[in-house]
């Protein structure tokens, strides 16, 4: 979805450690967090977010794949949250598979959902036609008519591939699994049966001919070599170490009192006039495998091992992998922060905690947008030519190098909190190092403001003045009462009920302040990349505060103050005054406790158009 | 971990496998000493307790395999790796990313491209957005690698382990001598994965390899991604090392320059070419395709294939390790074992790693080893220069080149002269070389006891020198032929995740095993005289 | 004169026609079998659209004095958006040598982009179904999954529900997240994919 439509916010989550200088010495190649083109800020930009550095793609996510926990106040990545599977379920027929068959299964659909080997489409099993005459009319699902068909065969609904093509035919359109072991049993032994017939001059090798190494009887008979060997070697010294222990870590290797050998040798110690004295064996190391049925295959120079490249034409269709619902937990605190309906037909969601409920959303729009304004790439409702988008952007929009461009940055803010908000972007947006794209230099006119609080549903519908409702909504669709208003700085550039938005410029090019243009003034690369290169990506730290009323008292209530550039070290502030938090508010109730968060989001803008 | 874990013996089977192992535990081979109790197919334990609660199998432990390019993972006792984790530029993109399926792009145009956005055409930079490390730390990102891992880890768990959260061993395969820093890493992403391992085992590649041959020592060759290594392990222990960088990205490197070849001869000038580079994903396809080894030839090719200048280039005139060819590597370990490890070595090459699968590879390394060894035998010294005559004559053997399969030989085959290797002249003597004796008819000058040369009449010539073979008359036993024409064999192995696999599911601990508070308290350095 | 008054008239002619539940269907879309189509309320079928309700399984039992009823072969939910030049057709299968139509369910806030050629037996609510997909007969879409454009999804699948699907043929490659439809439908907020599609449907004019 990054491409997908632009303009894209995505967030990262405050559990990477991406803001801070990696642990490892910075290579002068460049790979560090600081962008490439660092030199006089220095301070800024080590701790900035390069959303171009390749570990930014391990952090950055879209806001639906985020939660966020309550008890820790903080949002949750797949990183920091850990999964509880509630059931796993064949993605084909939606039918629950008890866990203790899903791993000797492996992981497999045991009833009858075959994959297509060439292209993985479902197979259907359906009956072989009789005749000639019966062809294609014939052919049916299973279950309808079986009684007068011969032969069943998987058969692929998009790519027509059959069982067929490997010369297999079923005989009751149940079961397949055993009929396809037995299958797969027969053409192994078949192929084993056959031995390559190189000659050898010179003979007198330890394998006569060798034996194709099929890589699952082979580990079988190791197996079972190694077991045997380990049996032997293990009774005969039962009082000492074997090999294979090690002394820091191993406890007594004893066998329990009740093995048979260790009743023999007590028995022994005892007189034995009923059993047989036994030789005290040397204790003799494992020995080696020495033929093929111990798992021993070999070749000399002048035979061909035998290399199962194996043949598109034999491979078997095989079940569907199992998929799994999952619960999510929060690692640190282990609440649970999703929680869906086990049945594998329905997705609906006990318990849910989305980020998108309780972090404030960023979204960049055009501060003038050419009417009529474009949909989204995943809305658009017609099929246009490339082409002429470009032309239509290009002719209305002006995106030049150099021109500062407007957006209005609009934040939304979820919870029925008011909120305070403080946005920090580094001066200069980094581009992709080396690649044909460019920076651009970012100003927020406004980088401190409040966000008012999120009501009911009511209320807003209820309220038809200019904060929220229908008439801003219009107002915003027909253009700005004003067409002259100019933006300022330090003022919020327009306002809603729960969300308020501020002016950004941007100016695309690489010119940094001062002389030095030394931006690469090249655009696309010609490989037909053009879109990742050239798009513009802005990261932002956002610093929400707000005051909340919360019983329990495990709010972070980190002392304000600092520029908040720095998320990780606001989370590890939070955690340090926690403890002390706890110890002032414990028993009361409702008190007023600020909480922060701070996040670094990316935002992405569509890429420039010479 | 249980306090007393029970004898192989007298454990019962395990459950059944999955479909694609056929394995079969009953039945014992060989004699035994002591009675047991025969291994049977269903749960004795039933008596003792629920046997829903023996089916749970609490012992079952994962299998990891970390390989520069594929992180696999798998239960113990299985002969496959549940799925393979491939670190390429896709599995590198953001989390709803999916621009790769945007089937309106041509392929090219699909894939990511690397951070820094440079074409491909610096051999440093060659394939590095489908590894997960290089050996060279000073120039790697640890938390990029970090990241990586964690992401292969948690994307293995998902979509194929799918296990719930009681906590298993875990047992880890890496190659040998991995950077500490790399193995803290892969430690780390381990233990503070959800499933939390209370311990892993850390097994390295070579010695698995011979394990998974059913032997206890060999010479393991394995051909990497960065770089090939070839190891000798003698009683399951590595005994001696030696590296070059001829791997696979080397492979692929010259693929590539192949195929741009015949790109460039069959574009005009003025035609565009539409690609520039070549990419790894075509390389790599190319050499599944049509990737093979012709054979083995005195000769050097006037066309070397891909596969050829890699991995049997010709040798300059002072080659270091990273130059020979990979018999040669392999020779020069073998002179540094002690003869009688050599001999077990020598007749137990183990080769794995992806090129050693294509067609041709294994015979050529064979037949050039074997050549090798017939040539020069086991001498250290290469060529002795003008000291060769009069070394020669005063040993009175002739160095020269051996028929192996005409042991009789008359002074004018040792006249022959050797293929012409650069810097490996070996010149045939002109005197005619004096009659050398099997070692117990020798003239001795030490006083010899009669056990040793009962001893030495009896035994058979473990290191046959070239010089016994060349005036051996009629000594056309087995024995002698085994050792000496025949002395090359090579030994199919499971590869390193299926015997790291067979290692734990029999139960065996390990060396090196890792407890998780240990590790998480103090760290790599805390291990205690170091990983390895 | 009647002729300006017809050309005023002509001008007055919207895109769409609205039904009294809020339906939205464009007068270059072309539906056969009307009364077998049955549309929730605040739907939006647009220009080109090919709705087939015409191929619908006719019951053949008549009682006395009863007329023949034809069963809805098309059911699309609320809040659902068909985008342009689709076409929508009940899935048929031929017994004995008969063509029998199933009918076929389209959910709530369901997003059909445009070219696409759906086919299947069951859309459920909150699906986004990308451009040029096509679902082949018989093939279930179970909800909150999404669809990405170009995908071809082979006859009979079924698609779990919460799953991200492309490829030709169609592989599920992904799940979506948590969050995913929620928190689309404010005023004037953006649209979210598998979210509530009301504002989109007011915007369509």
């Amino acid at each position: 979805m990054a491409s997908s439509s632009f303009p894209y916010t995505q967030y990262a989550c405050p559990c990477t450690d991406i803001t801070t200088p990696s642990s490892a010495v910075t290579p002068p190649s460049g790979n560090a967090t600081a962008p490439g083109s660092s030199d006089g800020d220095s301070s800024i930009d080590e701790r900035s977010f390069n959303p171009h550095d390749p570990r930014a793609a391990y952090a950055l996510l879209p806001l639906d794949h985020l939660l966020y926990c309550d008890e820790c106040n903080a949002i949750k990545c797949p990183r920091c949250t850990s999964d509880d599977i509630l059931t796993w379920y064949c993605p084909n027929c939606l039918f629950e598979v008890p866990s203790s068959t899903v791993r000797s299964d492996g992981n497999r659909c045991a009833r009858n959902c075959y994959q297509c080997p060439e292209c993985t489409a479902l197979l259907a099993v359906t009956a072989v036609p009789k005749s000639e005459a019966d062809h294609g009319t014939y052919l049916k699902p299973e279950g309808a008519d079986a009684r007068t068909a011969e032969a069943f065969l998987l058969q692929c609904q998009y790519c027509d591939w059959s069982t067929l093509d490997i010369d297999l035919t079923f005989t009751k359109p149940t079961k397949i699994a055993e009929q396809l072991a037995k299958y797969r049993q027969a053409r192994q032994s078949s192929v084993s049966a056959a031995s390559p017939d190189t000659a050898s001059e010179d003979v007198k090798t330890v394998s006569s001919t060798p034996i194709s190494h099929d890589l699952d009887t082979a580990f079988a008979n190791l197996t079972a070599f190694y077991k045997t060997q380990l049996a032997t070697s293990r009774d005969a010294q039962p009082h000492l170490s074997g090999p294979y222990t090690t002394s820091a870590t191993a406890s007594n290797n004893t066998t329990p009192y009740t093995s048979p050998s260790n009743l023999h040798r007590i028995m022994s110690l005892y007189g034995n006039n009923s059993l047989q004295q036994k030789p005290t064996a040397k204790p003799q190391p494992m020995r080696e495998a020495q033929d093929p049925a111990e798992g021993l295959f070999t070749y000399t120079p002048t035979q061909t091992p035998s290399h199962p490249f194996q043949d598109p034409h034999d491979l078997l269709p095989r079940p569907f992998s199992l998929r799994t619902r999952r619960g999510k937990r929060c690692r640190t605190c282990r609440q649970i922060l999703a929680r869906p309906e086990t049945k594998p037909p329905s997705l609906r969601f006990k318990i849910r905690s989305p980020a998108l409920h309780h972090i404030p959303r960023l979204l960049l729009k055009p501060l003038n947008p050419p009417v009529p304004a474009p949909l989204p790439e995943t809305f658009r409702l017609r099929v246009e030519e490339k082409g002429d988008r470009a032309a239509s952007l290009s002719a209305s929009e002006g995106y030049k190098q150099g021109t500062p461009e407007m957006y209005v940055l609009i934040v939304r803010n979820p919870i029925f909190e008011p909120v305070k908000i403080t946005l920090a972007t580094p001066a200069f947006a980094p581009a992709r190092a080396g690649a044909g794209g460019a920076g651009a230099r970012v100003t927020v006119l406004c980088p401190s403001f409040t966000v008012g609080a999120a009501g009911d549903v009511w209320d807003e519908a209820l309220g038809g003045t200019a904060e929220g409702g229908r008439g801003a909504a219009m107002e915003r669709l027909v253009g700005k009462g004003g067409e002259g208003r100019l933006p300022e700085a330090g003022k919020v550039w327009e306002r809603g009920r729960s969300w308020a938005g501020v002016v950004v410029e941007i100016v695309r090019g690489g010119e940094r302040s001062g002389t030095k243009g030394d931006g690469n003034p090249q655009f696309g690369n010609g490989d037909g990349d053009g879109e990742e290169d050239e798009v513009l990506e802005i990261p932002v730290f956002v610093r929400a505060d707000w005051t909340g009323h919360s019983a329990e008292s495990t709010g972070d209530g980190a002392a304000g103050g600092g520029d908040g550039r720095d998320g990780k070290h606001a989370r590890q502030e939070a955690r340090r005054t926690t403890p002390e938090r706890k110890q002032q508010h414990g028993g009361e109730d409702s008190v007023k406790i600020p909480f922060e968060l701070g996040y670094w989001c990316v935002l992405g803008l569509e890429p420039l158009r010479a | 971990m249980p306090a007393t874990s029970p004898s192989p013996a007298t454990r019962p089977a395990l459950r059944s496998r999955p479909p694609s192992t056929t394995a079969s535990t009953a039945g014992l081979g060989g004699k035994v000493s002591s009675p047991r109790t025969p291994l049977l197919g269903r749960s004795i334990s039933s008596q003792f307790g629920s046997p829903a609660a023996f089916r749970s199998e609490p012992d079952e432990q994962i299998v990891y395999e970390l390989d520069a390019r594929y992180l696999r993972a798998g239960f113990a006792g299985e002969s496959r790796p549940r799925s393979t984790y491939a670190f390429t530029p896709d599995t590198g993109r953001r989390g709803g990313d999916y621009r790769a399926y945007n089937l309106r792009k041509p392929a090219r145009a699909r894939r990511k491209r690397g951070g820094n956005g440079e074409k491909e055409a610096d051999y440093e930079a060659w394939g590095r957005e489908h590894e997960v490390y290089r050996t060279d730390t000073r120039a790697l990102d640890l938390g990029l690698v970090e990241d990586k891992l964690e992401r292969a880890v948690r994307s293995l768990h998902t979509t194929s382990l799918q296990l719930d959260t009681k906590p298993r061993k875990a047992v880890l395969a890496i190659p040998s001598l991995l950077p500490t820093p790399l193995l803290e890493i892969m430690l780390k992403v381990l233990f503070d994965h959800h499933q939390q391992p209370p311990s892993v085992t850390v097994l390295t590649t070579p010695v698995l390899a011979v394990v998974g041959a059913g032997l206890r020592d060999g010479l393991v060759v394995e051909v990497g991604w960065e770089e090939t290594v070839v190891t000798a392990v003698g009683e399951l222990r590595e005994v001696g090392q030696r590296r070059s960088v001829r791997g696979e990205k080397m492979l692929a490197w010259e693929m590539r320059k192949a195929l741009e070849q015949v790109e460039n001869s069959n574009i005009s000038d003025d035609e565009e070419r539409s690609d520039p580079t070549t990419g790894l994903e075509e390389a790599e396809e190319a050499l599944r395709q049509i990737g093979s080894c012709p054979p083995f030839s005195p000769t050097e090719p006037a066309n070397p294939t891909p596969l050829e200048s890699t991995f049997f280039p010709p040798i300059p005139s002072h080659p270091d390790d990273h130059d020979l060819p990979l018999a040669h590597l392999a020779h020069s370990l073998l002179l540094s074992l002690p003869p009688d490890l050599r001999r077990l070595c020598t007749t137990r090459l183990i080769l794995t790693g992806g090129p050693t699968r294509l067609p041709g590879f294994k015979q050529r390394f064979l037949k050039e080893l074997q050549h090798l060894i017939s040539t020069r035998g086991w001498s250290r010294v290469k060529n002795f220069g003008s000291a060769t005559a009069a070394e020669r004559g005063r040993e009175g053997r002739a160095v020269g080149k051996v028929k192996p399969h005409n042991l009789r030989t008359s002074p004018e085959n040792l006249k022959a002269d050797p293929p012409s290797m650069a810097g490996r002249s070996v010149a045939s003597t002109s005197t005619a070389p004096l009659p050398v004796l099997p070692t117990h008819q020798r003239p001795r000058d030490d006083v010899s006891d009669p056990l040793t040369r009962k001893a030495e009449r009896h035994c058979r010539p473990v290191n046959p020198e070239p010089w016994h073979l060349s005036q051996m008359p009629g000594a056309a036993d087995s024995g002698l032929e085994m050792g000496a024409a025949a002395g090359v064999r090579g030994v199919e192995t499971l590869g390193a995740w299926a015997s790291a696999s067979l290692v734990a599911g029999v139960r065996v601990k390990g060396v090196r095993e890792v407890g998780r508070e240990e590790f998480l308290r103090v760290g790599g350095l805390g291990l205690g005289e170091g990983l390895f | 004169m009647s002729r300006p008054a017809a050309v005023s008239r002509r001008s007055t002619k919207t895109e769409y026609i609205e039904t009294d539940t809020g339906n939205k269907i464009s007068r270059r879309s072309h539906i056969e079998g009307k009364q077998n189509i049955m549309l929730g309320g605040k739907s939006v079928i647009m220009a080109g659209v090919c709705l087939r309700g015409d191929l619908s399984r006719k019951t053949e039992k008549t009682a006395e004095g009863e007329k023949e009823t034809s069963q809805t072969a098309i059911s699309v939910g609320r809040a659902s958006v068909i985008a342009t030049n689709c076409t929508i057709r009940p899935p048929m299968r031929i017994s004995r040598g008969h063509m029998i139509f199933y009918p076929m369910r389209i959910g709530d806030n369901v997003f059909i982009g445009p070219n696409s050629h759906i086919s299947s037996l069951t859309i459920s609510s909150h699906v986004h179904i990308g451009a040029n997909s096509v679902l082949s007969p018989f093939c279930v879409v179970k909800e909150q999954c999404k669809i990405l454009p170009d995908t071809v999804i082979p006859p009979h699948m079924i698609i779990p529900p919460g799953s991200v699907v492309a490829g030709r043929p169609a592989q599920i490659v992904g799940e979506v997240g948590e969050g995913w439809g929620q928190g689309g439908g404010g005023e004037g907020e953006e649209w979210v994919e598998g979210g509530d599609l009301r504002p989109l449907v007011r915007s369509i004019k």
